[in-house]
């Protein structure tokens, strides 16, 4: 299978990255993608959210694009996802081309952060409601779905290749 | 346990399932002795989505939480409110909307103050909620802020004795908007008072809207005049005793001029008054003047969209209110 991991620039990278090359120990082709590291994108990026947070918008809104960009730029079958802006690249990228989205909520939720912007709860919701499937990195993010977004999400810890795998193969099938 | 209830909650809810399991997560945070508590949702939602929001609460799994589902679009605030508290089993009932947040102890505030007024109508205090302060950025937005004794009674925080719902038999069902300001001025008419709880406190959403939206979400305001018909004695309080508020009265004196303008360019100054105020909205600051100045048109088109719908409604309801 030919895997993307949407790798967030915050804390549970150097997971990701792990979770990379555990996959591709079961003859995976995975990317890893952390374009928020891309310094001429992180530059526009800045401008743009800079002007939007001023109208209380989320942000970072503006990363969205390039990195569904970087998303059709190959065919891969399954984009996984760790964060909302991610997430929401991953949804708009599976409706241009199709494919699978997973997203793992790595940080417990908080209800302070559910809808203190403009956009934030309608692009919380679409990440977990709209993708294929959803995962908690631990007991605590999954208590944390179940109270405010009264989710049930299996618990998957990040560094859980072959759990991730049978995951991504029961999608693909 | 039934008999040691001194207070049942009332929501109505629909179309906000996760507003409303935040609510459920705040009054589970009550610190109101749970004995003396219980809560009634009677809502439309579809039964996955109920079991997912409503009967996975913890409150639920506890007896505590009680709901009534109803078919959906079968619903509207008056219906689904009598049909709360009808089942409830306090002699006290707190209203509340599914898009608010009560502070932690807004419920042994109501009851003491209510203690301290047995008979009257209590209302606490409602902002905008902190969490979602920001939005108010945004051009168009929906939030409440209510500082007790408001004119209106609003029930996103309020609470009655049931003695006063059965002698008023409840809410107006055939009321589409402003049926707890009708439940209050009737209750008023018969004498009840309605006394202040400040320190009970509701934190309300803060919603931004799209133009559209906003235009969607306010058509329901055009049912104002149904409600104007059966108290006129509201009109006391209306500019001219026909317009709901000022911003009604100034837009319609703006619009006035623009349709003017044909005939006389002069008329044109009939807006003035509209566009000063609205340059003025968002307060002092070259920041704040610039981004009022910038909402001009989209306000604009939703003031208007208001008071046209308020003539519309007066039509149906042969009664003129804009």
């Amino acid at each position: 299978m030919r895997i993307v991991l949407l790798c967030p620039a915050e804390r549970g990278a150097t997971a990701v990255e792990r979770l990379g090359q555990g996959l591709r120990g079961f003859g995976h082709e995975v990317d890893v993608l952390a374009l928020r590291g891309d310094q001429a994108r992180a530059r526009i990026a800045t401008v743009a959210d800079r002007a939007l947070a001023k109208r209380g918008f989320v942000t970072p809104l503006a990363p969205a694009l390039p990195t569904v960009a970087a998303l059709l730029a190959r065919s891969y079958e399954v984009a996984h996802a760790f964060s909302i802006p991610e997430a929401q690249a991953a949804l708009m990228w599976r409706r241009l081309r199709g494919g699978r989205v997973v997203f793992t909520c790595v940080e417990p939720v908080e209800r302070a952060r559910l809808a203190d912007r403009r956009l934030r709860l309608r692009l919380t919701r679409g990440a977990y409601e709209d993708s294929d499937v959803v995962t908690a990195a631990s007991p605590q993010a999954q208590a944390a779905l179940g109270r405010w977004l009264a989710l049930d999400a299996p618990v998957i810890e990040l560094g859980d290749a072959s759990s991730y795998e049978r995951l991504y193969r029961t999608l693909a099938s | 346990m039934q008999e040691s209830i001194a207070v049942s909650v009332v929501v109505a809810s629909h179309a906000r399932p996760l507003r409303l399991r935040w609510l459920l997560n705040a009054l589970e945070e009550q610190t109101l002795d749970p004995s003396l508590w219980q809560v009634f949702v009677v809502h439309d939602y579809e039964g996955a989505v109920a079991q997912r929001v409503v009967k996975s609460h913890p409150l639920y799994e506890a007896g505590r939480l009680h709901e009534i589902a109803i078919a959906p679009g079968t619903g509207s605030p008056a219906r689904q409110r009598n049909l709360g508290w009808g089942e409830a089993a306090g002699e006290l009932i707190a209203f509340v909307d599914d898009d608010c947040r009560p502070g932690s102890g807004w419920l042994s505030e109501l009851l003491e103050v209510s203690a301290g007024e047995p008979g009257a109508i209590v209302q606490g205090a409602t902002r905008p909620d902190p969490l979602e302060s920001d939005i108010l950025a945004a051009p168009h937005v929906r939030t409440m802020l209510i500082d007790p004794v408001g004119p209106y009674a609003q029930t996103c925080n309020i609470l009655y004795p049931r003695a006063v719902l059965d002698r008023l038999d409840g809410f107006d069902e055939t009321a589409t908007t402003g049926e707890d300001v009708d439940l209050w001025l009737r209750a008023r008419a018969l004498g009840v008072g309605i006394v202040p709880a400040p320190k009970a406190v509701v934190n309300h959403a803060v919603e931004s809207f799209s133009l559209p939206g906003i235009l969607r979400q306010n058509l329901k305001w055009r049912h104002l005049a149904y409600l104007v018909k059966q108290h006129p004695e509201l009109r006391a309080s209306f500019p001219l005793g026909v317009f709901w508020d000022l911003e009604h009265f100034w837009t319609t004196v703006g619009l006035i001029g623009l349709l003017g303008a044909r005939q006389s360019p002069w008329s044109l100054t009939l807006t003035a008054p509209y566009v000063a105020r609205s340059v003025l909205r968002r307060g002092p600051g070259a920041g704040r003047r610039a981004a009022a100045v910038a909402e001009v048109p989209g306000q604009a088109v939703r003031q208007v969209a208001e008071v046209v719908g308020l003539m519309a409604g007066s039509v149906r309801h042969r009664t003129l209110v804009l």
